[in-house]
């Protein structure tokens, strides 16, 4: 039987739509078809200057010659990023996101349906400049893998907890510039495991190509 | 940061369930936010009431409560608020993914949400 309201009378509707549920759900999704193409994926955030892009092209470098590479791009605007990858001769897809300040769960949906999984075996994408936002929009990447440099100062990962508690793998950037920019790394690390113990993290310079490798191997490459 | 697309997620809720019901005015709309988004109240209040002009939803109150983190230890069944940990050196107050029972690894159980538990309105 339905309890209908009387005309006027005030009615409460319960619902427990959850917002943001939306986007875990189509991040499933997108997890789903990479898993049922045996795409290997990893979602590569960090704040503007981190060195996100510097990492997927050393990456590219070193891994190209065993695995189907491609990358998909996400910035406010331009297609530079894209374009500094796309020169190591693998597919890389750029979204545009226009205004908004992170790459969601249906923008990557729609960029792989633009794009032939059945020959890739690895997909990097990186998410916008922005350490807040992609925290709340997981992409439904395999691994979530957040770069931090030295040159953002020392304090950036307690300013940011969220995103760090969220991460699989932190890299910690440019530590080749840590002496002249006075940041100690173990300082960045201490509070990276304040925040999340367990969490791996490795020290690169991708200026350098140090600890690139260790990057591929804690990402299982 | 991404407080008006919510807020226009949010409307477009309302108003459809709304229309389904033949209501004539919505009266209230009611949000739990877990702590551990980046949702600000007061933007998320801001762009509703930018957003709500001109519906049915005019005159609405957007009622928000926010929802504690809870978390769980797979470890020790630790089941509750999450740890907060201090840097003295700036006073800043950050969580932590540790069991503030035995130190392992947890699991965000709420603190995550941005869920529309109920709407008030009035069926002609």
């Amino acid at each position: 039987m339905v309890i209908r309201p009387e005309p006027g009378e005030v009615f409460d509707v319960e619902l427990e739509e959850d917002i943001l549920e939306a986007n875990r759900k189509l991040a499933e999704e997108n997890a789903e078809t990479l898993r049922r193409y045996g795409v290997r994926s990893f979602d590569i955030m960090g704040s503007v200057g981190s060195g996100k892009t510097s990492l997927i092209e050393r990456l590219v470098q070193m891994l190209k010659g065993r695995y189907r590479i491609a990358a998909i791009g996400g910035d406010v605007a331009t297609t530079i990023d894209a374009e500094r990858i796309g020169r190591h001769g693998v597919k890389v897809l750029q979204i545009n996101t226009g205004k908004e300040c992170h790459l969601d769960a249906n923008l990557v949906k729609k960029a792989l349906s633009r794009l032939d999984l059945s020959s890739i075996d690895i997909l990097f994408i990186e998410n916008v400049g922005n350490l807040i936002c992609p925290a709340d929009f997981p992409l439904g990447c395999e691994k979530r893998v957040v770069v931090v440099s030295v040159s953002e100062g020392e304090h950036m990962v307690v300013k940011h907890p969220y995103i760090f508690a969220g991460a699989d793998l932190a890299v910690i950037n440019k530590i080749d510039l840590s002496t002249i920019m006075g940041v100690d790394p173990s300082k960045i690390e201490r509070d990276i495991h304040l925040i999340k113990p367990n969490l791996t993290v490795v020290r690169t310079s991708c200026k350098t190509g140090e600890g690139v490798a260790e990057v591929a191997k804690a990402l299982g490459l | 940061m991404h407080e008006l697309y919510v807020a226009n997620e949010i409307v477009k809720i309302a108003i459809r369930e709304a229309e389904k019901r033949g209501a004539k005015q919505v009266k209230s709309v009611q949000l739990v936010v877990g702590k551990l988004t980046h949702l600000s109240k007061e933007q998320l209040t801001f762009c509703y009431h930018l957003l709500k002009k001109d519906t049915i939803l005019k005159g609405s109150r957007l009622i928000i409560t926010e929802q504690e983190p809870k978390v769980k230890c797979s470890s020790c069944s630790y089941l509750g608020p999450i740890k907060r940990v201090a840097d003295d050196e700036l006073g800043l107050w950050a969580i932590s993914l540790a069991c503030p029972n035995c130190g392992g690894p947890v699991e965000i159980k709420e603190g995550l949400e941005c869920r529309i538990k109920a709407i008030k309105m009035v069926v002609e």
